[in-house]
């Protein structure tokens, strides 16, 4: 357990907004002294304006953020103990590689050991000086070794190559030995030879300095490797804060599920405790204290799915067939993606083994009870508080529905659509109302998205068809599928 | 013969190609006509004298008259202050626009003067001065000169400033430098091209312009550019030709020293 004097960041309650758009929502979480944190999420989840924050580039619209127990949510950024490696580097142009190192030491104060008394008050303060010459030289050139740019000192910044130039943007940074070093997305603009290269050095980096990094990126694969937390966002909000093993095979949710490593994703029911029927198959888990009959999301890791096949009655043994789809080889494993054929529907299957199937192959497949990670369904139905437009028509964010309902104009009620009564449209102007699409996850036999409105209401959505991330989108609703019920 | 002559004619249509080249011979026509020509005529004429004999008294007769040595010092002596009173006065001006959104209307507002004819915009000036009941001299001649040039001192700094990366700031910040310092180690020196510019846009004509100091001093006070214009309406060719010359040979020289000045990321790049 983290004690209180462990936790160097604490923010607690922050909220962001930009113009009336929420860009951070409520996000409380502790950094640990010393942990190496990443903040993961799809570009536009907020990760990026968070980090801004602990900086001190942004204030919070609300809530507050700790350093080491003091609130130093007004604290202008130039007189924290934080120093950023910036997502484009901002190395200063015209100055060269020494004197960009060099920039923050030569507004340093140090404290002398010496002290003096204000005579008034009787307060005692301590002398501070500025470094001197020797010192600075010292210091960058200690920093210069450490990223290997030994000889680069003199270098205009411009001359640099990519990888050098953001070496010199962390030495820059870690010069003034800040207690926190936070990076954006630092290894975005390398190739990815170098970018392979530049996460190792970074985790050594870690390693020696032992200060506490807070480093930012979309990038689910950097995460996973170099961190000791991830804190996966969505939207603004925090949807999981754990270790790379815990995120990776325990997922909160279906989003974190899908946008770390590859998932089967189904729709299921919990019939009973250990017990979940889904792809029209009963199966054996290990999860427990969910309502009886409860629907579930099932996520599966390609890679705990076993391939039975040869003969029939080795086929057999598996916990359900499927018929192979198509078989590619992936240098360590074989990638199958196989269809489970049930009376009502066929779901797809995503499988990594060392096998390789033919197409058109009957396979068996057997998954062990605790490799199936049940969860709770985030929302059952689309349900919105609104009020009648007049009788029999209804307002649902901003557009007129047709219903069922003769309530007469401005009677409170609730609106209930199910995922599958909404109609996407591809043409915003066909949609009696608009939105963009925030995501959306392959569920085996159908894509749930996620579709948000520009009243900021989010309509979870199944289609048959994949909607692009940030597409503008209309949506319709029959008439008889919109469900009203009055408010008292 | 008839299908001989429209031969011809097919044939030049055919070899004359309209590739982009033929785009600039107006233009070269005309630089050669009004650009060029005059300039190998003040170059002949500084070496000839009233009976067209070639000379150098028109050299001599200038370097050795006190009078014209005043006017040309007080010529870049008016230049030098009028820029400095445009940088300080314009610096602000566009740092502040550049930090809005809605600066760039506002930099219009601060352009539009531009497009109104300068000898009327002076006149008013002169009409102001004189109903206030202030003395015309060389305070009111500054006025005037930095109420005409500041607009050309604010927009190649806005420009500079606005399309400053925030992210420098930002950074300097980060580095412990607070408000003040992050503007004297990083916006400012980062703005030079944009200084320079300026500098060079006000500069340059300030020290040949004439009218202005003429109206706005009631005659007594005569810049370089006015004593060329009375030295060729008063038919001293030669003379004038002389000073025509020393004015292109400031005008390349005080650019090639800005020039020097301008060094960094943007070197040799000009922002006009």
């Amino acid at each position: 357990m983290a004690t209180q004097d462990n936790r160097i960041i604490e923010v607690r309650n922050v909220n962001k907004v930009f113009d009336g758009i929420p860009a951070v929502k409520e996000v409380s979480l502790s950094i640990k002294r010393g942990e190496f944190v990443t903040f993961l999420g799809p570009s536009g989840c907020g990760k990026t304006t968070l980090l801004r924050m602990i900086a001190g580039f942004e204030k919070p619209t609300s809530g507050e953020i700790f350093f080491d127990g003091k609130d130093i949510t007004d604290i202008p950024p130039h007189k924290r103990p934080i120093n950023t490696v910036f997502q484009k580097y901002a190395l200063f142009p015209h100055l060269n590689v020494f004197n960009n190192i060099a920039f923050g030491l030569k507004l340093k104060s140090v404290p002398t050991g010496e002290f003096f008394t204000n005579k008034k008050t009787g307060e005692k303060f301590e002398k501070m000086r500025k470094l001197t010459k020797k010192e600075i030289e010292e210091k960058v050139n200690y920093v210069l070794k450490l990223v290997d740019l030994e000889d680069y000192g003199h270098r205009n910044v411009n001359s640099l190559s990519g990888g050098q130039q953001q070496r010199v943007a962390i030495a820059r940074a870690i010069v003034n030995e800040p207690e926190i070093l936070l990076l954006d997305e630092p290894l975005g603009a390398l190739d990815l030879k170098m970018r392979k290269d530049m996460q190792i050095e970074l985790m050594n980096m870690h390693k020696k300095l032992g200060i506490t990094f807070v480093y930012v990126t979309h990038d689910q694969e950097e995460a996973l490797t170099m961190s000791d937390t991830i804190v996966v966002m969505r939207g603004g909000e925090i949807q999981q804060i754990g270790t790379p093993q815990k995120v990776y095979d325990e997922p909160a949710n279906a989003f974190v599920a899908d946008f770390i490593g590859e998932s089967n994703i189904f729709s299921g029911i919990m019939l009973e405790d250990r017990k979940v029927l889904f792809c029209e198959n009963e199966f054996e888990c290990v999860d427990e204290g969910f309502k009886k009959n409860e629907p579930i999301d099932v996520i599966i890791r390609p890679e705990d799915i076993y391939i039975l096949k040869g003969s029939e009655k080795i086929v057999e043994k598996g916990m359900v067939k499927a018929k192979v789809v198509s078989c590619v080889f992936k240098g360590d494993h074989y990638q199958t993606i196989a269809e489970i054929e049930g009376k009502d529907e066929v779901n797809e299957i995503l499988i990594h083994d060392n096998i390789e199937c033919e197409k058109g192959e009957i396979i068996g497949l057997h998954i062990k009870p605790f490799d199936l990670h049940i969860m709770h369904k985030a929302r059952l139905i689309n349900e919105i508080e609104t009020e009648m437009w007049d009788a029999g028509i209804v307002e649902i964010c901003g557009g007129k529905f047709e219903c069922n309902c003769d309530k007469p104009s401005g009677t409170k009620v609730k609106v209930q659509i199910d995922f599958d009564d909404i109609e996407v449209c591809d043409d915003e102007e066909d949609g009696t109302i608009g939105g963009t699409v925030i995501s959306s996850i392959y569920k085996g036999s159908y894509y749930q998205c996620v579709i948000r409105t520009d009243d900021y209401y989010d309509f979870f959505v199944d289609t048959e068809d994949d909607w692009l991330k940030g597409d503008r989108v209309g949506l319709n609703v029959a008439k008889d599928k919109i469900i009203i019920s009055e408010i008292e | 013969m008839k299908a001989k002559i429209s031969a011809k004619v097919k044939n030049a249509v055919k070899s004359f190609r309209l590739t982009r080249k033929a785009f600039s011979y107006p233009y070269i026509l005309f630089l050669l006509l009004f650009v060029v020509i005059p300039l190998v005529l003040v170059l002949v004429y500084a070496f000839l004298d009233a009976n067209e004999d070639l000379t150098f008294r028109n050299f001599v007769s200038l370097f050795t008259d006190g009078a014209s040595l005043k006017v040309l010092l007080t010529s870049i002596l008016v230049g030098i202050i009028t820029t400095a009173l445009c940088l300080i006065l314009g610096y602000p001006v566009a740092y502040i626009l550049s930090k809005y959104r809605a600066g760039k209307i506002l930099v219009l507002l601060f352009v539009l003067p531009m497009w109104v004819n300068f000898l009327i915009r002076t006149l008013a000036t002169k009409a102001i001065f004189v109903a206030l009941d202030i003395r015309l001299g060389m305070g009111t001649v500054l006025f005037g000169m930095v109420y005409n040039y500041l607009p050309f001192m604010i927009l190649p700094l806005y420009t500079t400033l606005s399309n400053l990366d925030r992210s420098y700031e930002e950074a300097s910040m980060d580095l412990g430098a607070d408000k003040l310092t992050t503007f004297v180690k990083t916006v400012l020196p980062l703005s030079v091209p944009g200084i320079i510019s300026g500098m060079t846009m006000v500069f340059i004509p300030t020290i040949s312009t004439f009218a202005i100091s003429q109206l706005l001093s009631d005659y007594t006070i005569f810049l370089f550019g006015d004593s060329i214009q009375t030295k060729f309406s008063n038919n001293m060719y030669g003379v004038g030709s002389v000073m025509s010359l020393i004015m292109i040979v400031l005008v390349l020289l005080s650019n090639f020293l800005l020039n020097k000045f301008n060094k960094g990321e943007s070197a040799g790049r000009n922002l006009w």
